[in-house]
């Protein structure tokens, strides 16, 4: 047999079983979605039959009518540009700190780099009971005063859930930044330096631009994540969250994961109708951020 | 003197204000995580009486007993179908935990090898279809479909698979994502030369690909399954909703956390049960941090 048809087979044979799950498991499935979207299963039966765009209409019916769903879009919104803002600022200058190797920026590292270890769920048991036990306690040992816990205040949940969503969200963003900044030509910035260039500066005009590319990536895998990021809500109250707390990848996962208990079949098609719905938000939202951050973007040279 | 290292020279207010930021934040970190520990070695009545400082008394009258309790009395209540009938069972922690390694060692394998597989091959070798391959890695990160789990679900359940952990493998046997163009650029980094010599002296592409490629790549190897190892020890939402009576220690947790079973409903007893599900994962995060925190290069997905 000649070398090129040896050649041939082994590559096919390599890639043959994950094309066959990619085409199962992902085209497959987002067909197979396509189609749910315009079925119905009766309740007993577990048979389905065609409704044509019944479940997009209940869809958009209930974005426009149901209080808890503009509250999670609302939400949903917010948690993006909150994490964009800070999660993703804050992660680029902390990544210029420890890039700099200013002092203790090793240890640094490993206390951002720390949430990705531990588990959420062991992070959101450890700080749930923190803040509405620990907390209390100490403003009243210290201040005489006494608070309720932050998650059990109306005024003060929110917030607290939203802190801590953006504190744990440094780790992957520092390796990946300072990896990238670790890439950035020392003879520049001994050039800027001999100039007298300031940290905030050479932050500003040398190493955003330098590392633009890897900032790219981190804002559109955020934005297209819009949809899909639940705030470790899920985390801190499984089924239960209230509704002014809601965002969309909460009740999306939270909905699917009570169909899958039910056993039935039924609320499959109204989910998957509500998918698309979101995608065609996101696929265009998430081009665009993309077109636009390259075309306005600093350019390589 | 590397040109990033100043020396003899005043911080400017930018280094001062992230020093103090960061500090600040690893004194939040180390609080809370202590806080948990510490309520861990509590009683329930000493937790009611000292809710914030360390456990009173010398260290070996602290309530290390809470840690075999988890042992003796974790368990997570599932509902199981049995010839037709829903039947109430408990998985026990020593079941949780053979759920869980494997669930994390088998699919950390099977999410690394095959789209360290693949990238070597499209990278490897030129063939039209290989660019088809990277096409298809860089859509699908960019392009977001929401919400498909439903059909996901409806499609393991009609072929069988759904709540196995082998169907899981099956799930997992995926080439997309960022650590394909991880590998893709490790393997575009290692000169042909080597392969060709091996192909001269009459190698396989097996042997070629087994014995000479893969252990250029293998620190990369190792540290993607470590990375994917850790996120499926921690990963209670994908056996939560697909593995739903073969609860891993994550989802036992969780369980333990939103809705506590009678002799675990303690917040030391709760807080003994996170420390144990951390130990482990910990312990491999302090002797491979070096290469977990290591530089794993893919660039950008600019054109």
């Amino acid at each position: 047999m000649k070398r090129k048809t040896k050649r041939a087979i082994f590559y096919w044979l390599i890639l043959a079983l994950p094309l066959l799950q990619f085409a199962i498991f992902y085209i497959g499935v987002n067909f197979n979605s396509l189609l749910l979207a315009f079925r119905q299963y009766d309740v007993l039966s577990n048979a389905s039959s065609f409704v044509g765009l019944d479940n997009f209409a209940q869809v958009l019916r209930d974005i426009r009518q149901m209080e808890y769903l503009h509250i999670a879009f609302r939400n949903s919104l917010l948690l993006c540009v909150v994490n964009l803002l800070f999660g993703t600022g804050l992660a680029l200058l902390f990544s210029f700190y420890i890039y700099k190797k200013r002092l203790f920026a090793g240890a640094f590292k490993i206390f951002l780099f720390m949430p990705h270890i531990i588990s959420a769920v062991i992070m959101v048991t450890i700080y749930k009971f923190f803040v509405d036990r620990a907390i209390p306690y100490f403003v009243e040992q210290l201040f005489s005063v006494e608070m309720s816990g932050l998650l059990a205040n109306p005024d003060t949940v929110f917030g607290t859930v939203l802190f801590f969503a953006v504190w744990v969200s440094f780790g992957t963003q520092t390796i990946m930044y300072t990896g990238a900044m670790s890439g950035i030509s020392d003879s520049v910035v001994e050039a800027a330096r001999m100039d007298g260039i300031t940290p905030l500066r050479e932050f500003w005009y040398i190493t955003l631009p330098s590392i633009y590319p890897t900032i790219v990536t981190f804002v559109i895998v955020c934005v297209a994540g819009i949809f899909t990021n639940q705030m470790q809500l899920y985390s801190f109250y499984g089924q239960n969250a209230e509704y002014k707390l809601y965002n969309i990848g909460y009740f999306l996962y939270s909905e699917t994961q009570s169909a899958s208990g039910s056993g039935s079949y039924m609320r499959y098609p109204y989910l998957s109708a509500f998918g698309l719905v979101l995608t065609c938000i996101a696929v265009p939202l998430t081009l665009i951020v993309r077109w636009a951050m390259n075309k306005f973007g600093p350019k390589a040279d | 003197m590397k040109s990033n290292v100043m020396k003899h020279r005043r911080p400017s207010p930018l280094t001062v204000t992230l020093g103090i930021l960061l500090a600040l934040y690893a004194l939040s970190m180390t609080v809370l995580l202590l806080w948990g520990v510490f309520t861990a070695l509590k009683t329930q009545e000493e937790f009611r009486q000292n809710v914030a400082l360390p456990p009173g008394g010398a260290p070996w009258d602290w309530a290390w007993g809470n840690f075999v309790r988890v042992f003796e009395n974790f368990y997570v209540p599932v509902t199981k179908i049995v010839n037709g009938t829903a039947v109430q069972q408990n998985i026990w922690v020593e079941e949780m935990l053979l759920n869980t390694l494997l669930y994390t060692v088998g699919g950390a394998f099977i999410q690394t090898a095959v789209p360290c597989a693949v990238a070597y091959v499209t990278s490897k070798f030129r063939f039209r279809f290989s660019a088809v391959v990277q096409g298809i890695v860089i859509v699908t990160m960019i392009i977001p479909i929401v919400g498909s789990q439903a059909s996901e679900l409806e499609l393991l359940m009609r072929i069988g698979i759904y709540d196995t952990i082998w169907g899981n493998w099956i799930q997992k046997f995926n080439f997309l994502g960022m650590y394909y163009l991880v590998f893709f650029a490790a393997f575009k980094l290692i000169p042909d030369d080597y392969a060709e010599a091996a192909y001269i002296d009459g190698a396989s592409e097996w042997r070629v690909m087994i014995s000479i490629m893969l252990p250029l790549v293998a620190t990369t190897f190792f540290t993607v399954m470590l990375l994917k190892f850790i996120d499926f020890w921690n990963d209670y939402q994908t056996p939560l909703l697909y593995l739903p009576t073969h609860p891993t220690l994550a989802y036992g947790v969780f369980r333990l956390s939103t809705e506590p079973i009678q002799e675990m409903s303690t917040v030391p007893m709760r807080m003994a049960a996170c420390i144990i599900m951390a130990v482990p994962v910990l312990a491999v995060f302090i002797v491979f941090r070096n290469k977990l925190m290591g530089n794993l290069s893919m660039g950008g997905i600019k054109e």
